[in-house]
């Protein structure tokens, strides 16, 4: 596609220098305008237009009434979720589960991806690769069933530590362990599938580079950490920071699958607070009210780790 | 040429993928058909209006009516569409009214028809789930209060309301009127007691124990099983049903949510709140002390508790008349000998008799209703549908099915099921006959008659269990079934919500010994600092809005 060299032309208005630019793209690229368009119109009908229903979270919905039927009500449940006893804790364990996902599971992917990638049997290395991702596909519901059959006092978890001389323990009810059940099995998972897009950025890498490497001397490892680390810097960095963009949403269903008296107090995160709390009685507006609390809070460490990002390292999502 | 041809394929691509975006815009699946091809006309013919008399059916009219409900996994396993069920053929033959069957699949198909202005004659559903409830659904103008064609229309259930004036009474909303079709227990006893304790009785045999009474002697029971080898002697599902030990003190726990709520003395209390509840807690923790409730209980599901009982590694749990099959018939295999019975409810005295019980109501409001939406043209005509279960005919159809094909009655004049129903020839279980045949499989607008789960006990065990659990059943503290205002509810699921999760946090750390005894102060001021004493208040005052009914 070359690029005609534009005449001098006298500045026009920045709103219409744009459409001018883009009709003038339209004519020439229009079969790439028509391919985004079902995408476009998939966002704008279904996370666009439905965010006018955010006012349910400020009013008393009642679906009878509908939309413009039912009355305002303000902040009332916002305050009843800021009111709720078990605030504090909630918040923190949505935080803290994040945070540990963050040191943990944000890692793990771009490690096996960096390992694999060192093995030079490209078979072993393809097998090895498709049955990393098929957990992925496996529902939550019969993962956290595996894994309670697992836990429980003669599960096989309990064998292996009994093997290994340890007592047994009814792991999902210690307090201590539930993040680390919770995170390992969300690793063990999310592995396979979460490392697709490194692998594909490691093998974009420029082979020229490794090889003048190597005729520097550079060592495997040397040759990791200074070519392929960086080259896939950019990817790293933006899939963290859309991480960092959803903080405070922790899936309710693996939570509620996982979690029993015995660990609410390290297991109940936002979700399932809000769960148990509002969808009983189909409490749309409480439930709308707090999800527009979490939206809120996300975008604003959105725009901050992008903003971190971009003066730290040059690379941000916008 | 290469090149246009590729346009032309993207451009066919992306027109492709457009489309199927959009047609995700239009309505969830439904299924819909229809029972015959009768023409949908809205023209009512002339209806015979003789009240109280049953030969009004079948009706003469061409009216049809649309009834939408959830399909249960009993029918959906062998019909695409209740209409196309021997029942649902049968009913229209006797009423004369053709009814088309809309069902939907979606979880929150029951939102989304109501959002939708567009509503069928007849919803069947659990009505608690309207925000506000039924009432507030009334007051929406949703529905219609069956009070001005009861009389004429609904003879039948008219005529039962006045012959159980108690269970009516129930029915009937604190402003007098009646919403809906309920799902009523049937007469009888043993509809009351749900389940109860299980015990291996080859155990005890080998222990030379009878079956425990006392809770003194469960303890013994118990331990001795521990010495014999079984791991986790007591074991039960998400542990809740264990509170039959609470209920030797005197205490109901269950669900900790309104399920603790019960009448003591004429006054509406909160299990734990009251002052045994600490003589229970103590007893409680001592048994898991000494390693004879089961150390995953928090964790056990009802899979996992099953497994346990029958590979031996628990022997005494808390279940229903059914399971009690499943154990001995199953076991059987593995475990020579294996027999599990029923145990009655613990006491503290031996000779006392335990006066709470695992008993519901006849009705409960939290269950199926079917009602009249305004949006009927009809509703006369409903509800004659929706009567005729009520009527004798209709309750026999609706229980126990079609004469010789899925039940026979005896020359005693005991109604009994066929092979049809308990040996099927294509293999369908008794549930799936049921399905087809009548309505007794699950809940529904109907009368439930208490001796068809007799029917289905196979095992001498089961019926001893029945008589069991019956002998001593007593009504005296269960809470009846007392509606709150909608500013009262709001008020209160809040409250009932926070100190559920308290409650069961601390019942489980008394329970492990993270939490001492000497911190129980702590516990109740707590609970009172969760406004337990206002849920109590709202409840006392339902309850008294109730016998004042």
């Amino acid at each position: 596609m070359s690029r005609e060299i534009l005449p001098e032309i006298v500045p026009e208005k920045p709103l219409l220098a744009i459409f001018h630019r883009i009709s003038k793209d339209f004519k020439k690229n229009w079969f790439v305008y028509l391919m985004v368009l079902p995408v476009v119109t998939y966002y704008l009908i279904f996370y666009y237009v439905p965010m006018y229903g955010i006012q349910i979270g400020f009013k008393d919905f009642n679906i009878a009434k509908g939309y413009s039927g039912s009355p305002w009500v303000g902040l009332k449940y916002f305050k009843m979720f800021f009111d709720s006893f078990y605030l504090w804790r909630v918040l923190r364990n949505t935080v803290l589960i994040n945070l540990y996902e963050l040191i943990f599971s944000f890692p793990a992917p771009i490690l096996f991806a960096l390992l694999l990638n060192e093995v030079k049997n490209r078979r072993f290395k393809k097998y090895v690769q498709t049955i990393s991702y098929l957990p992925h596909f496996i529902s939550t519901v019969v993962i956290c069933g595996i894994i309670t059959n697992f836990c429980v006092s003669d599960g096989l978890i309990n064998d292996i530590i009994s093997l290994l001389g340890g007592e047994r323990n009814s792991l999902l009810q210690n307090v201590k362990y539930f993040r680390t059940i919770f995170i390992a099995s969300g690793i063990w998972q999310g592995l396979g599938f979460s490392s697709i897009i490194y692998f594909a950025a490691i093998s974009a890498v420029d082979q020229e580079l490794y090889q003048s490497a190597i005729i520097d001397g550079a060592s495997r490892f040397r040759q990791v950490w200074h070519i392929t680390l960086p080259s896939i810097k950019p990817t790293i960095i933006i899939l963290l920071i859309l991480n960092i963009g959803g903080f405070l949403n922790v899936g309710f269903q693996k939570i509620i699958l996982l979690y029993n008296p015995a660990t609410y107090e390290v297991a109940d995160v936002i979700s399932s607070h809000v769960y148990t709390y509002g969808l009983q009685k189909l409490n749309w507006s409480y439930g709308a009210a707090v999800g527009l609390f979490n939206s809120v809070a996300n975008l604003i460490l959105l725009i901050a780790a992008n903003r971190v990002s971009k003066k730290v390292s040059e690379i941000s999502l916008w | 040429m290469k090149k246009t041809f590729l346009k032309a394929a993207c451009f066919t691509v992306a027109v492709f993928i457009l489309f199927t975006t959009l047609t995700a815009c239009t309505a969830g699946s439904k299924t819909i058909s229809t029972t015959s091809s009768t023409a949908a006309s809205s023209i009512s013919a002339a209806v015979s209006t003789t009240a109280g008399n049953e030969s009004v059916y079948p009706l003469k009219t061409d009216v049809k009516l649309t009834y939408w409900s959830e399909m249960n996994p009993n029918v959906s396993a062998n019909y695409k569409n209740a209409g196309d069920t021997p029942f649902a053929q049968e009913l229209a033959k006797r009423t004369g009214i053709q009814v088309e069957y809309i069902h939907s699949t979606t979880d929150e198909a029951f939102a989304l028809l109501m959002a939708s202005n567009d509503l069928p004659d007849i919803i069947e559903f659990w009505w608690d789930a309207y925000p506000g409830g039924p009432s507030q659904a009334l007051k929406d103008d949703q529905i219609i209060a069956l009070n001005d064609i009861m009389d004429e229309h609904a003879p039948n259930f008219t005529k039962w309301l006045k012959a159980h004036p108690d269970v009516a009474r129930q029915i009937r909303w604190d402003e007098g009127y009646y919403i809906g079709f309920p799902c009523v227990l049937g007469d009888g006893k043993e509809v009351y007691v749900q389940y109860g304790p299980q015990i291996r009785k080859d155990l005890l045999d080998k222990l030379k124990l009878s079956v425990p009474e006392t809770v003194d002697e469960w303890y013994s029971a118990l331990k001795g099983m521990k010495d014999l080898g079984v791991a986790a002697p007591i074991t039960a599902n998400k542990g809740y049903r264990i509170d039959f030990l609470a209920r030797a003190f005197g205490i109901v726990i269950g669900d900790l949510k309104v399920g603790a709520f019960y009448i003591e003395d004429g006054k509406v209390v909160y299990g734990p709140m009251q002052p045994a509840y600490k003589d229970y807690l103590a007893t409680w923790r001592k048994w898991y002390a000494d390693g004879l409730i089961d150390k995953d209980i928090a964790t056990v599901d009802g899979n996992i508790a099953k497994a346990k009982i029958l590979d031996g590694s628990s022997a005494a749990t808390v279940g229903t008349v059914g399971t009690l099959y499943t154990y001995n018939d199953t076991a059987q295999k593995n475990i020579p000998g294996f027999q599990m019975v029923a145990a009655p409810l613990p006491v503290l005295k031996k000779g006392d008799v335990n006066k709470y019980p695992f008993v519901e109501n006849q009705y409960t409001p939290s269950e199926v209703q079917a009602v009249i939406t305004k949006q009927c043209k009809h509703p006369d005509i409903a509800a004659r549908l929706l009567d005729y279960l009520w009527s004798e005919e209709g309750i026999i159809l609706a229980n126990w099915g079609i004469k010789d094909k899925t039940y026979t009655v005896g020359v005693d004049g005991k109604f009994k099921y066929t092979d049809f129903v308990k040996n099927n020839p294509d293999g369908w279980t008794v549930s799936r006959v049921k399905g087809g045949y009548m309505r007794s499989y699950a809940s529904g607008p109907f009368y439930q008659d208490v001796t068809i789960a007799f029917q289905t006990y196979m095992i001498p065990e089961q019926f001893e269990a029945r008589d069991l659990w019956t002998k001593t059943v007593s009504l005296e503290h269960l809470l009846p079934p007392m509606r709150r205002t909608a500013s009262e509810d709001e008020e209160f699921t809040k409250i009932i919500n926070d100190v559920k999760t308290y409650s069961e946090e601390c019942l489980l750390k008394f329970m492990m010994g993270t939490m001492s005894l000497d911190e129980y102060d702590t516990y109740t001021a707590q609970m009172k600092q969760l406004g337990i004493d206002r849920a109590i208040e709202i409840m006392q005052a339902a309850y008294t809005r109730y016998l004042a009914k």
